[in-house]
């Protein structure tokens, strides 16, 4: 367990919060550096105030770089400024232009952010912590939030059971037929026992809530209560005055956009 | 000095009536629409949970094939395949048939999808509130009396619809693409939604249907056989 760093103290909702608000105004934006500042800033963040490595914040995002290359290539051949603008790039009938570079650029970037804000945010969130915060602060009904918290808790059952019933498979001699007519009936080969054996793991589950009166009562008291304290509210102020000054700086210098063209 | 401690008073007592505000205004707004889970039995409720949360791995394996593998398909025809992430908001619905169900089913599906680590990031989110949003507002407009055939279609293809909305406005595609390609896209993905998130919800209920497992649920009455 690591030491708990600036990050995981903060309120749940608030971190959630300051995500939300970050994602947004990037939305408005249209050129590819400012979401690039925004991304390095947040990895600053993840190791400084959280407590991440850069590697464990890097590399669940690689495999985006493939998409990156994707966005690349339909603005290349799709964006609908290639036919007006003029070619930074030739390679033989395919003409790169800087809009379709800088579309591309934008929402590889955005996207990037996008993946980052919320890594960061699950990595320093405890999942009990962000239920109680769902409950304490935006008043999510506390059955609603419990019984979640139960079916988010069995992520960890249902990935054995899946190699349980592959392994009882492999074990009868089941072919595993390739291609793409049999994807719905290996899906439903594996769909299904694992869904009963979820659903049937949550009625047991149930009863034993149901037998300690869960939800019998209106309200309930917690072992744990989650606040917002003053340095919650810092820290929102702080997000939002990063936002502001980067956005802000960028767009003075000529940077930050908020229009296409 | 006293002015200042009095403007910061003032300006305290004004963030705690904005944030209590927006606190609560959740909870009103669900009461408002009957959305209490009231109704639920705690077995209804964990098991809803469970099939989110298994929808929310289903999502998330979607969207790594789609971060790779369907990359090869170009932007308006992509939207096709995206009816699949749908699934939470129909197939907990069409198996629990309670208020409420939709918007959970697939909000929760989004949390988790998001949880494992997608492409989308926060994002994920806001795409599960509309199509949540866009599923309960058609079964609730069957007063949540009827959540098979055209309920179920219905709701898959608002969701689906609701779901290109946000997308054009957050992906920009207005920037890039020309409108009649984004039009495809939208006819697509809600053709793609009623056939990928509500016809396999259905076939996938009834699978499950008729394992026996989900019995005494709103999904099996009626339909388990006992010998």
């Amino acid at each position: 367990m690591k030491p708990a760093g600036y990050l995981d103290q903060r309120n749940p909702c608030i971190k959630l919060l300051a995500v939300v608000l970050a994602a947004l105004s990037l939305t408005f934006i249209f050129d590819p550096v400012t979401p690039a500042v925004l991304f390095v800033i947040t990895l600053a963040a993840g190791r400084f105030l959280g407590g991440l490595s850069l590697r464990s914040q890097i590399k669940p995002l690689w495999i985006f770089v493939i998409a990156g290359v994707a966005i690349l290539l339909a603005n290349i051949f799709f964006n609908k400024e290639n036919a007006t603008s003029p070619a930074i790039l030739s390679l033989g009938a395919v003409k790169v232009t800087g809009p379709a570079l800088w579309a591309a650029g934008t929402l590889w970037l955005r996207l990037m952010s996008f993946a980052l804000f919320s890594l960061v945010f699950v990595k320093t969130t405890e999942p009990q912590h962000l239920i109680l915060s769902l409950i304490h602060q935006l008043h999510l009904n506390y059955r609603v939030a419990y019984g979640t918290l139960v079916g988010y808790r069995m992520l960890p059952t249902l990935q054995s059971d899946y190699q349980t019933i592959r392994a009882a498979h492999r074990v009868r001699g089941v072919r595993e037929a390739q291609g793409l007519l049999h994807i719905w009936s290996r899906f439903r080969r594996y769909a299904v026992p694992l869904l009963t054996g979820a659903v049937r793991r949550a009625g047991r589950v149930a009863l034993a809530m149901d037998a300690r009166a869960f939800g019998a009562l209106p309200g309930r008291t917690y072992r744990e209560r989650i606040v917002v304290r003053r340095s919650d509210w810092v820290f929102l102020a702080a997000v939002v005055a990063a936002l502001a000054v980067v956005v802000a700086g960028l767009w003075m210098i000529g940077i930050t956009r908020f229009t296409i063209e | 000095m006293t002015m200042k401690t009095e403007a910061v008073a003032m300006l305290r007592r004004a963030g705690r009536t904005i944030g209590r505000g927006f606190s609560v205004l959740p909870g009103v707004v669900a009461r408002r629409l009957g959305l209490t889970f009231k109704d639920w039995t705690t077995r209804e409720l964990v098991v809803a949970a469970v099939l989110s949360v298994a929808v929310g791995v289903i999502f998330w394996g979607w969207g790594l094939l789609w971060s790779s593998a369907f990359q090869a398909i170009p932007f308006p025809f992509s939207y096709a395949l995206v009816g699949v992430w749908m699934m939470g908001g129909l197939l907990v619905p069409y198996i629990i048939r309670r208020p409420g169900a939709a918007l959970m089913g697939e909000l929760v599906a989004a949390f988790v999808s998001m949880a494992l680590g997608n492409q989308w990031g926060i994002l994920t989110m806001a795409s599960g509130l509309v199509q949540g949003v866009g599923a309960e507002v058609v079964f609730g407009g069957f007063r949540w009396k009827r959540f098979t055939g055209i309920a179920l279609y219905g709701a898959a293809a608002l969701a689906g619809g609701f779901s290109i909305l946000l997308d054009i406005f957050v992906y920009s595609y207005y920037a890039a693409y020309s409108w009649g390609s984004i039009g495809l896209g939208a006819i697509l993905c809600i053709v793609g939604s009623i056939i990928l998130g509500g016809m396999l919800s259905q076939l996938l209920g009834e699978a499950l249907a008729r394992t026996g497992v989900l019995s005494g649920l709103a999904i099996s009455k009626g339909k388990v056989k006992r010998i």
